[in-house]
């Protein structure tokens, strides 16, 4: 007899769901592939394994598949597969996946009720169980077995059938709660043996799998046993109250590993492994074994950052009492003053602990307390270490540790990094050991290219790509718009990932128009608390962005869009729906793309042209992107559509690069990107970084040495792994930044280099030269007059804010999103030319200009408090429709100010906090709120305090501070005492009216100073 | 594996003596008229195997008990159900036999998984005797020497086996063999078959027979229908009415059992 072709059977499943996935007609003869598979499945689940994750991929695949085949069949014989899917999983601690079987249980349990009622409870409290709700499965389990006083107890069994049915039952109960003890479902297994029950033989295998295999996952278990700092009796009880039932095998091996010991350790796990709660429990372990000690968590994304804040608040706030504090993303060389207290957790962002550093090696004040945060840290935790390999901040990055490991060298490091992308050679960097890796993704991936041709072709690992389907190609925006529609409602949401904001904002139109009957439908089927979700959501929309905004009118229809130029709060709003599954599609950029943990689905690539030096879509970012379809607690798998490109320079991306296999991934070192003779506007903001990098380093001492050049190279990743060219380029690169540093009067060449006065306060701006340059004369130019106006301000006048808005386009960081530079430059090296001539002082024809009379202008109403609409009337129209400020079409324009304003915010931000540091100390009495009012779009002390710290949105804190005053002494006496909700002059969403209401507590608590 | 009354079985299907009968839309039939001799050996293997079994016997009765559960109301005797019960674990037993004698199948590799019943009624349906042998080869296919035979059996003390003809056929169809209930039951084989000592590599060969089921040369399914000699004419006229088969061999055996109606009552 010939060996059935198991993997033919495997292809064939996984093209039945991915049909099923699109509303397909099925195509494939589903039975009978999942019958010849069935052979594998129980060989699998007789075989013995002694480690968690040592299932091969054939075998997860395989039941995977068997798992999730749905046919018309008998709900036992459904039940049978399901039972030995999960007993197979279980003896292999993939509780992800197990968890998310817990519904197919479920509904096979809901099936069985009326003929079999034990065999019903039995299946649900394995599925709870399963889940990690141990205690609710007891709980059920006592009441219906009658064990409980309250509760509605089942009817003895009947028959004979019923009796076995009632000893799964009460094998399952044996395990969950308190007991713990397996002695009896080891009896129950004698007994199926002997009655022959296979039904019952599955089950109690299946439950004697699952209850060794979270016995020795356990959290206390795994720590305990690899950690003793975990037994101290505050562990325990964070640990007794941490609702993680079991760990995933990829944390387990890390935790062995010694992730939570005081070592220098790259843990390298796959997407959705849990990172994040092996930073907290390293956290939790060092602060305790060192108490007082202080730990920083570098997040580079906003969005992450966010994530982990909330994350880390709920446990090692709640539970251990650690302050934990977001220290905030923009570069801002400041520290006192913009905390309440020095945290025991400081979260920020790269940038960020770059300012820290800057700052804690010079002599401004907050000095002290930022030399103070790194002294006393006992862990630094940089999460997504990958990106170090990334174009663009990767440099920054890896200039960054080079610099922290140079002046911090006690500081221990743990690093977090994809999987995929290959970081042993970073981990030997930073630790001089590999990373720490393996592990398998905790759930599986299913990647179709949709060719040009019209073919759905399925990654096969190690095989050509096969075909699932066909479906006839248009344009790329349209296809994508009809597979998201085409998808099953369980399916959503979805995430389409674009490159860039205009056509993510695009694609959302597009879903929005190609089925404009579909929102109502989808609204129709939601409950009507989800309803209130929903528009209380789209009410705070409306209220930042006016009513006539698109984005309020697509989230009415379950579609959003997600980029940094959406307001933070509004992008908060997205995430939020998006997690309670309350959006269709979130239509996003790279923002949503890279670490975040959303419930998606399914994501879709409808493009591949990504921005970036190679301007098309990097492999690092693709295993990013689909990192983000089908998250542990989301589903068994992901599947990622990517439409293929018919362009002649992308066509072969898919194959030659996102699906090599030849190909071997390993971070490298960028540094040897950047050119020492830039001659584009990427190259030159390089090379500008770089040399502030050079320039940090300078002044954080320790560098009086010979050939500081070479000295600073040879500390760099890029130059440790890299070759003897790559060696030498960056050797020359840093030569040429301390030369030309030199040449412009911010170092001095005196056997080594040291940095001038000059050097000193442009190192601590982090800014470019360039703009230094620029700013020193703007300051100088405003020192004694506007500039002296502003002290002791609580509210900025529409002249100041204009003098303001003026200073911060000195800054070639903001100047490069000018509208002048957009309007009067059409190419790529016009735009570069235009650049330079401004950086070098050639050029300042722009002042006359009408369009930068536009941009001072709008920046000026936004720090005045101008909503998105009023900026959008504002602003100059343009005969283009596509372009900025193009047409008449005031949602478009609304859309536009929200872009435009949101390129700038963050540079203008960071340029305001170099002229702080340039205006010596006359910056320092300049009012502190003025970072925040530029940032937030806030012209009073006021507003910018409830804003960030009461979390109000930007119209309710106008409105309060109009009402209230100015000061944030004067906002805090109102909210002593503040009128009745429906006195207020002005209407506040339901949202910010509970937020008040709690910012009026913690005031009133004296919690808020 | 059947530990009990092993001497007693196969004094039964030594006494097995079955005629050929003419073949019905693919299935092979044959027969087997008992005599008073074989009635009494029937008894005989019940007796020895079942007799004195009460449910305190029972695994699974015992464990609940041992976890408190008040199972009376499940022990109630419904009326002529034990009578019933009797005759089933009887002629379950006489069907062991004809395929000892009829299939060849080896004593040793014998399991029937749906008795002893004892005094409970047991709905489970499906397959009621397996009789396995398995080839010592290490190559996961099938090979000469692993054979497997299912045997159904039911029988009827009604006036028409028109219904015992049908679900004998249903049972032994595609649907009730599913491929999911073969799983499970090859896996109550295995585990026994480990627990007899059986080498693992060997006794997962059992899941081969998974392969293509029924696969022609390696399954053989037996479907026993057991009456009453008085209703050999109307059996006869059924087994005309039994569905077309094709693939693996599939014998239809008529077992005419002298007293079946009253057989209980002589049973200890």
């Amino acid at each position: 007899m010939v060996a059935p072709d198991f993997f033919l059977s495997r292809r064939q499943l996984r093209r039945a769901r991915i049909q099923e996935a699109l509303g397909l007609p099925r195509q494939v003869n589903v039975t009978m592939h999942r019958n010849r598979l069935l052979e594998r499945l129980v060989l699998a689940s007789d075989g013995e394994t002694e480690q968690f994750d040592s299932l091969s991929e054939d075998t997860v695949d395989t039941v995977v598949s068997l798992a999730l085949a749905e046919l018309d069949e008998s709900a036992v014989d459904a039940l049978v597969v399901v039972l030995l899917c999960v007993k197979v999983l279980a003896a292999d601690g993939q509780f992800a996946r197990l968890a998310l079987l817990a519904g197919r249980l479920r509904s096979l349990g809901d099936l069985l009720q009326v003929e079999r009622p034990f065999l019903a409870l039995a299946t649900r409290g394995l599925a709870a169980a399963l889940q990690g709700q141990e205690a609710k499965a007891r709980r059920l389990l006592d009441e219906r077995l009658g064990v409980a006083k309250s509760g509605r107890a089942l009817s003895a069994p009947r028959s004979r059938e019923h009796a076995n049915d009632l000893l799964m039952a009460s094998t399952i109960r044996s395990v969950v709660g308190q007991d713990e003890d397996s002695r009896f479902a080891l009896r129950a297994r004698e007994a199926a043996l002997q009655v022959a029950d296979g039904l019952l033989l599955a089950f109690v295998d299946c439950v004697i799998a699952w209850h060794d295999a979270v016995s020795r996952a356990r959290p206390a278990t795994v720590l305990t046993q690899s950690d003793m700092t975990f037994q101290a009796p505050g562990l325990v009880t964070y640990l007794q109250k941490l609702r993680i039932p079991a760990l995933y095998a990829p944390q387990i091996r890390a935790i062995q590993g010694g992730a939570t010991r005081d070592v220098d350790l790259v843990v390298s796990l796959p997407t959705s492994s849990g990172k994040t709660l092996i930073a907290e429990f390293r956290i939790a372990a060092a602060l305790t074994r060192d108490p007082g000690s202080k730990a920083i968590y570098v997040a580079p994304y906003r969005l992450l950052a966010r994530q982990v804040e909330r994350s880390f608040r709920a446990n090692l706030g709640s539970v251990l009492r650690l302050d934990v504090q977001d220290l905030g993303s923009g570069f801002d060389p400041t520290y006192e003053g913009d905390t309440q207290a020095d945290p025991d957790v400081a979260i920020c962002t790269p940038e960020r602990l770059d300012a820290l550093l800057r700052l804690a090696s010079s002599s401004r004040p907050g000095h002290a307390a930022a030399a103070a945060l790194f002294e006393g840290c006992s862990v630094l935790v940089f999460d997504e270490l990958q990106l170090i390999g990334r174009a663009g901040r990767g440099p920054r990055f890896e200039l960054i540790l080079t610099r922290l490991r140079a002046k911090y060298p006690s500081i221990r490091l743990l690093g977090l990094s994809a999987a995929a992308q290959g970081a042993d050679d970073v981990a030997r960097w930073l630790t001089g050991k590999p990373a720490l890796a393996g592990a398998r993704r905790p759930t599986g991936t299913l990647e179709i290219l949709w060719e040009t041709g019209g073919a759905l072709r399925q990654r096969v690992s190690g095989r050509a790509p096969t075909t699932v389907a066909e479906l006839p190609r248009k344009a790329p925006v349209d296809d994508a718009a009809m597979l998201i529609l085409s998808l099953r409602e369980k399916y959503r949401p979805v995430l389409a990932v674009e490159p860039s904001r205009g056509a993510a904002e695009g694609l959302a139109k597009k879903v929005m128009a190609a089925a404009p009957a579909d929102g109502a439908t989808w609204r129709a089927g939601l409950s009507s608390s989800e309803l209130t979700t929903l528009s209380t959501a789209i009410q705070e929309v409306k209220a930042l962005l006016g009513d006539g905004h698109p984005l309020a009118q697509y989230m009415e229809n379950g579609i959003a869009f997600h980029h940094a130029g959406v307001p933070t709060h509004v992008l908060q709003q997205i995430e939020q729906l998006a997690a309670a599954r309350l959006l269709r599609v979130v239509c996003a950029t790279t923002t949503v793309a890279e670490g975040a943990d959303l419930p998606f689905r399914v994501v879709v690539i409808p493009h591949l042209n990504f921005p970036g030096s190679s301007r098309q879509l990097e492999r690092d970012l693709y295993l990013n992107i689909i990192g983000r379809a089908g998250r542990a607690n989301v589903s068994v798998e992901g599947i990622v559509f990517v439409l293929e490109s018919a362009a002649r320079t992308l066509q072969h991306v898919v194959r030659a690069s996102l699906w090599s296999t030849v190909m071997r991934d390993r971070v490298q070192g960028r540094l040897t990107d950047i050119a020492p003779d830039p001659q584009s506007m990427d190259a030159w903001g390089a090379y500008q970084e770089m040399q502030s990098q050079v320039m940090a380093w300078l002044g954080d001492a320790d560098n009086y040495v010979d050939e500081q050049a070479g000295f600073l190279a040879s500390k760099t990743f890029t130059f440790e792994f890299g070759t003897r060219r790559d060696k030498r380029a960056v050797v020359g690169l840093f030569t040429q930044a301390l030369t030309d540093l030199e040449s412009a009067g911010y170092a001095l060449a005196a056997s080594p280099y040291r940095l001038t006065a000059r050097g000193e306060s442009a190192r601590l701006t982090g800014l470019s030269t360039a703009s230094v340059a620029r700013l020193e004369a703007a300051v100088d130019r405003g020192r004694s007059g506007w500039l002296q106006d502003l002290v002791e301000v609580d509210r900025l006048t529409p002249d100041l804010a204009i003098q303001l808005a003026q200073l911060l386009f000195e800054g070639v960081e903001v100047f490069e999103h000018s509208l002048w530079l957009r309007r009067n430059t059409t190419t790529a090296d016009a735009k570069f030319e235009a650049l330079r001539s401004f950086a070098e002082l050639q050029d300042e024809s722009h002042h006359k200009a009408p369009e930068f009379e536009s941009d001072v202008e709008l920046l000026a109403q936004w720090i005045l408090g101008a909503s998105y609409v009023e900026l959008a009337r504002q602003a100059p129209t343009y005969s283009h429709a596509n372009s900025l400020f193009g047409g008449t079409v005031e949602p478009k324009r609304t859309s536009d100010a929200t872009e435009y304003i949101g390129k700038l915010t963050y540079p203008a931000s960071w340029v305001w906090s170099g002229v702080i540091v340039l205006a010596g100390d006359l910056g320092q009495r300049l009012p502190a709120f003025l970072r925040q009012a530029i940032e937030l779009g806030l012209p009073t002390e006021a507003a910018t305090r409830l804003v960030s710290q009461g979390g109000l949105t930007r119209p309710a804190a106008i409105a309060i501070t109009d009402l209230a005053g100015d000061s944030w002494a004067a906002v805090r006496d109102w909210l002593q005492d503040p009128p009745p909700d429906e006195t207020l002059p002005f209407q506040l969403t339901q949202l910010d009216l509970a937020r008040l209401h709690e910012l009026q507590e913690r005031v009133q608590q004296d919690l808020l100073m | 594996m059947i530990s009990h009354g092993r001497r007693e079985l196969q004094s039964l299907a030594d006494r097995c003596d079955l005629e050929e009968d003419d073949e019905a839309n693919g299935w092979s039939v044959d027969v087997w008229r008992m005599d008073e001799g074989d009635v009494l050996a029937a008894i005989a293997v019940y007796d020895a195997v079942l007799a004195g079994g009460t449910d305190t016997d029972d695994p699974v009765l015992a464990l609940l008990r041992s976890d408190g559960y008040d199972l009376d109301a499940l022990l109630t005797d419904n009326g002529s159900g034990k009578d019933d019960i009797t005759r089933s674990d009887l002629t379950e037993y006489v069907a062991a036999c004809s395929m000892i004698a009829g299939e060849a199948c080896d004593l040793d590799r014998m399991h029937m998984p749906n008795i002893p019943k004892m005094a409970r009624r047991k709905s489970d349906s499906g397959i009621d005797v397996f009789g396995v042998s398995l080839a010592t080869s290490n190559a996961l296919e099938l090979d000469v020497g692993d054979h497997l035979t299912i045997g159904s059996v039911k029988h009827t003390i009604d006036t028409s086996t028109s219904g015992m003809r049908y679900k004998l056929a249903i049972s032994l169809s595609d649907a009730e063999l599913s491929a999911p209930y073969l799983m499970q039951q090859l896996r109550v084989l295995n585990g026994r078959l480990l627990q007899e000592g059986q080498d693992r590599g060997v006794a997962s060969r059992v899941y081969l027979f998974l392969r293509d089921f029924p696969a022609e040369d390696f399954i053989t399914l037996v479907g026993v229908a057991v009456t009453a000699p008085d209703l050999e004419a109307d059996l006869d006229h059924h087994v005309k009415l039994l569905p077309t088969v094709s693939g693996a061999k599939r014998t239809f055996r008529k077992v005419f059992l002298p007293g079946l109606r009253t057989v209980q009552e002589r049973c200890t």
